[in-house]
């Protein structure tokens, strides 16, 4: 497996793993580039931005962060009929342009101030760029093959659930991997494995688990073989029912969740809000 | 011989002291003073130890934190020895919480009750509005999130309706619009103005959940001190205190303890004390008794060496937190009167007095019972650290102020204080009687000094030696010296002699060489005036016989070496008008209480002598060669006898020295320091050669005094030297100028070759010249001599 062999040590080489006989999908993949994020003009807090640099350390690839300016709210503020509340419930005045773009450039910087800090903090690489325009054109228009897509603070949102519908959406761009993140997150927990009788998924997650010094625990459907035993990890029989994946996922309280792109339970949007909210971790779902 | 149990010689000062113990009425504490009070402080502390090891221990004291006001520590009085097993067994708890309660709060049950706590909230909160976004989308008006707040605006399709198409709706659509969103706005504030609420109302669910699951944790580590201390109700409430507010902030024990990697099972919970978060459950304690159970516990007997206002009520310590100081109360350090609180505390009387706000805040402590620790900064209103306001201790001591009488009469006088508050006056006597039972009792002492150094043994020669010196230092052979600490400097430095000369016991040798060593490291000041007197440099006739002309004696001191010096003292006589000039206070050289001594020689003159003729008599004293002061009356015998030496025309033999002062009846009163007296002539003499005729004549009442040197007594019995005594001025003009004194006869008159015929003749003689001047001045006549007689 190019890029992840041997980094792991949870993980075997990808020439050691029994694949004779077995049902996998034996696809190559593509390697894991870096890892970006997209930033609406909400921006995100630390604790998204601590999560992507920590899945970035854990895989040992670049953050890039791609902060976006909403056309929308610029156009915004020229609306006769706009009212604005604060986040406690007061009236504001109705905002002009350039104090919507004083809030947003302010924003931007704190996201690059912490951005640059916990990077560096990890040694990671890191780059920041600024962009006007939608954000989810912008951002598709950014993504490459071997990226991990984040999509954090995007506006229009204004519920958590709404704004994991709006990161799952994004099944529609070509991006190779993305990230939809959790609201709360644990700070330690299993890294599970929803299995998709892909194996790049499995060591992927193996990786990152050896990395970050968690456990490894697969979730394994009822046609699974046996292979990843090879994996030292722990294995729990979970069907394919949504709601029963929802349970053990609610039940198991992992750190993070990594899933196939194609996975039909991340299909519908909903469906994967509703999952990512039963783990209460954000999820990984990578695109083969 | 055995050792001496508290002290000798001071029966008065041993009373006042077993009274002052023995009353516990307030105010009585003691005063101990008199000069050999510093000897009197280790005597004194002896006695109180003694009597210490009869008493109760008393109880212990603690500072704990005040949970409703923690700049109020409070202080808890726990019975003797129980004030560490209460300490040991709160930091053992706190240890135990330490590991217990971050493992409860790790464990499945808690985890899912927070889970669901959060979830349903984190779901209330989504759920509002996700309902009024909901709502707001089927009005065709979206609510976004914008970094300045939440927005409502029109949409059409899923998308926000642009500016320009907007503006080309008709009014009456704006308008319908504009009221939309103006109500959706109001139910858009109440949901979030709700949130708050809500997130408060989560908390508040988690916080029940701590302290639900904290309150059994707590409980159950906190078992066995319940029982351990159920007899004590304060230690119950205070345990009270600190579970209830474990169980409300069991939060400090989420995060790491810090500076305590490990959480070690030692019995002091060095492990949990470090972190400051959990200090506040600890135990301060500021005095505990011995361990009762071996034993040991007595009431405390505390010697402060060093009374500053800290070192006696105590302090607050503080310490550097982010460039600020903080303190809290297990910075609560004791000071003396917390140490001997139950017990006795000595204190030097300079000592406390020379400490600012010191003797202030001891009197305040005694006067109301209560031990209040106060800062010096705050005295002086400077302090700006936050600092705190422990609970005062009550006090119960008995405070033994040791100090100088002059202390004791300037605070009697000028403190209205003193005397309601030291009201036992505790004397210590500088001598004692020499008695066969005191004897007995400095032998004791001896014994008890060698003990205590762990000295070589004295042999009985050496202890008799020693009581010489304790008379010596006594200026009397009848007394013995109470000043201990110089006679204890004598028993070490005798062992040092015998240890240097390779001797296993002290012999009465090594105390004669320990004094002989002790003289010679102050004797350069006497050596250089022997040597001024052997090379003439200074005057000082040994021989030979001088009309008005007599050797003095005088004493000097540097330090507490003494040595006495002969002075020529020499008198003038001429007709006057009956004044005797002292020219030492002319000049004022002289104090006043030499110038007392010459008004009664003066006196002693004009009552004795020609009684029907008026003193016709100017005469000048002076001692040849002084230029310091002199003061004292031991003068004034031999400046009485250097006048009528004068007055006679008969020499005075100079191989004799004078000591004593004289009354107005011409009785030869006792002097002080009367052995240095008769060994500084006896060495100026033997410096340049006995002849066997010099002497000193001192006072009859002296001889009780006299404690004199082995080689002077020595001399005097081979006859090389002489020591009279003398009782009455006509007793030393016989012996000074070898003519009888004579007495007035029946017709009123001596007899005319006696030094007092002679005497009264001369005196005679100035009257009648006087007389006769007075007749040639009626005239207008002046006397030759140019003096307007």
């Amino acid at each position: 497996m190019p890029g992840f062999a041997g980094n792991t040590p949870s993980a075997p080489q990808a020439e050691g793993l029994a694949m004779t006989g077995s049902t996998f999908d034996r696809r190559p993949s593509q390697p894991v580039r870096r890892l970006l994020i997209g930033l609406g003009s909400e921006g995100a807090g630390t604790e998204i931005l601590d999560m992507a640099t920590e899945l970035a350390g854990a895989l040992q690839t670049e953050v890039a962060a791609l902060f976006v300016e909403e056309e929308l709210l610029y156009n915004l503020s020229e609306l006769p009929v706009v009212s604005m509340v604060s986040p406690h419930g007061e009236i504001l005045r109705r905002p002009d342009r350039d104090l919507v773009s004083q809030a947003i450039a302010a924003r931007a910087r704190a996201c690059r101030r912490a951005l640059s800090q916990m990077a560096e903090t990890s040694h990671l690489r890191w780059s920041f760029e600024l962009q006007q325009g939608k954000a989810p054109d912008v951002i598709a228009a950014r993504v490459r093959d071997g990226d991990i897509l984040l999509i954090a603070g995007m506006a229009g949102t204004i519920t958590q659930r709404a704004r994991i519908e709006i990161a799952a959406r994004m099944h529609a761009t070509p991006s190779a991997n993305l990230i939809v993140p959790a609201q709360l997150r644990q700070r330690r927990g299993p890294v599970i494995a929803l299995e998709t009788n892909h194996d790049h998924l499995v060591e992927l997650a193996g990786k990152i688990a050896g990395n970050l010094g968690e456990e490894l625990l697969i979730f394994a459907g009822d046609g699974s073989g046996s292979l990843f035993d090879a994996f030292h990890a722990r294995r729990l029989h979970v069907s394919d029912d949504p709601v029963e994946v929802a349970t053990a996922l609610r039940v198991s309280r992992p750190h993070l969740v990594v899933a196939g792109r194609a996975d039909h339970r991340f299909a519908d949007p909903a469906a994967a809000a509703g999952l990512v909210q039963a783990s209460g971790a954000p999820v990984l779902l990578l695109n083969f | 011989v055995r050792p001496l149990s508290g002290f000798f010689g001071q029966e008065r000062a041993a009373r006042a002291i077993k009274f002052g113990i023995g009353i516990r009425q307030p105010g009585y504490n003691l005063f101990v003073l008199g000069p050999a009070a510093t000897s009197g402080q280790r005597a004194v502390r002896s006695f109180l130890c003694e009597r210490a090891k009869l008493e109760e221990a008393p109880d212990d004291f603690i500072y704990v934190n005040n949970f409703e006001d923690s700049r109020r520590p409070l202080a808890l009085r726990l019975p003797p020895g129980r004030a560490h097993p209460l300490r040991n067994d709160m930091a053992e708890f706190m240890n135990e919480l330490g590991v217990a309660i971050p493992a409860l709060f790790e464990s499945e049950e808690y985890k899912a009750r927070r889970r669901a706590v959060d979830e349903t909230f984190e779901n209330t909160q989504e759920t509002a509005l996700e309902v009024l976004e909901e709502k707001a989308s089927t009005q065709d008006i979206a609510i976004l999130r914008t970094p300045v707040g939440f927005a409502l605006a029109p949409k059409k399709g899923g998308q926000i309706v642009a500016p320009d198409d907007f503006r080309a709706l008709p009014q009456a659509e704006r308008d319908k619009i504009g009221k939309k969103v103006e109500a959706l706005q109001d139910e858009l504030r109440t949901t979030l103005e709700k949130i708050p609420n809500i997130e408060k109302e989560r908390r508040k669910q988690i916080r029940e959940i701590h302290s639900e699951m904290a309150k059994s944790a707590v409980e159950r580590a906190m078992k066995n001190i319940y029982r351990n201390f159920e007899d004590i109700p304060a230690v119950t409430a205070f345990l009270n205190n600190a579970a209830h507010d474990l169980v409300e902030n069991v939060e400090v024990f989420f995060a790491p303890v810090r500076g305590a990697d490990e959480r070690l099972p030692t019995s002091s919970g060095l492990a949990a004390q470090k972190d400051s978060r959990l200090k506040r459950y600890f135990v301060n304690v500021m005095v505990t008794a011995g361990d009762c159970s071996k034993g040991e516990a007595a009431a405390p007997v505390v010697l402060e060496e060093n009374p500053t206002l800290a070192n006696l009520v105590g302090r607050i310590e503080h310490i550097s937190h982010l460039g600020t100081l903080v303190t809290d109360f297990s910075l609560i350090q004791p000071g003396a009167l917390h140490r001997s609180n139950g017990g006795y505390l000595i204190i030097d009387a300079t000592s406390v007095l020379r400490q600012p706000f010191a003797w202030e805040a001891l009197k305040r402590a005694l006067r109301t019972g209560l031990i209040k620790i106060e800062s010096t900064l705050e005295q002086l209103n400077m302090g700006s650290t936050i600092t705190l306001e422990p609970e005062p201790i009550p006090l119960s001591v008995k405070v033994a102020l040791v100090g100088e009488r002059s202390i004791y009469h300037l605070l009697s006088q000028f403190d209205p204080d003193f005397p309601k508050l030291f009201k036992v006056q505790v004397e210590f006597d500088d001598e004692a009687e020499r008695s066969a039972e005191n004897l007995a009792l400095f032998s004791g002492f001896v014994a008890n000094v060698i003990n205590d150094w762990k000295l070589k043994h004295f042999d009985a020669g050496a202890v008799a030696r020693l009581s010489e010196e304790a008379a010596r230092i006594a200026d009397d052979n009848e007394r013995l010296s109470l000043h201990t600490s110089r006679l204890a400097d004598l028993i070490r430095e005798a062992d040092y002699w015998a240890s240097d000369k390779g001797a296993a016991l002290v012999g009465r040798e090594h105390v004669d060489l320990a004094v002989a060593e002790q003289v010679y490291r102050a004797d350069r000041v006497r050596e250089k005036a022997y040597e001024a007197v052997a090379r003439g440099i200074l005057l000082v006739d040994l021989d030979g016989a001088k009309i008005g002309q007599i050797n003095g004696l005088s004493v000097l001191s540097i330090g507490e070496f003494r040595f006495g010096r002969p002075s020529r003292i020499t008198a003038r006589v001429r007709m006057g008008t009956g004044k005797v000039i002292d020219i030492e206070r002319e000049v004022e050289l002289g104090g006043p209480i030499h110038s007392k001594g010459v008004l009664i020689l003066s006196s002693f003159l004009a009552a004795r002598y020609a009684l029907d003729e008026p003193v016709s008599l100017a005469a000048s004293l002076v001692f040849e060669q002084s230029y310091g002061g002199v003061d004292g009356d031991s003068a004034s015998a031999a400046e009485l006898f250097a006048l009528i030496s004068a007055l006679s025309d008969l020499p005075i033999g100079q191989s004799l020295a004078v000591t004593g002062s004289i009354n107005q009846l011409g009785e030869i009163q006792a002097i002080g320091g009367v052995n240095e007296k008769i060994e500084g002539f006896f060495d100026v003499c033997d410096k340049s050669g006995l002849t066997g005729r010099q002497g000193v004549i001192i006072p009859s009442s002296n001889l009780k005094h006299l404690m004199l040197r082995r080689d002077v007594v020595k001399a005097v019995s081979d006859g090389h030297f002489s020591i009279y005594a003398i009782s009455h001025v006509d007793d030393g003009m016989a012996l000074l100028m070898q003519t009888a004194a004579g007495e007035r006869g029946s017709d009123g008159s001596f007899p005319a070759d006696s030094v007092n015929g002679l005497v009264e003749k001369k005196l005679r003689g100035y009257a009648r010249l006087r007389r006769k001047y007075a007749v040639g001045a009626a005239g207008g006549r002046i006397g030759d001599d140019g003096i307007d007689i």
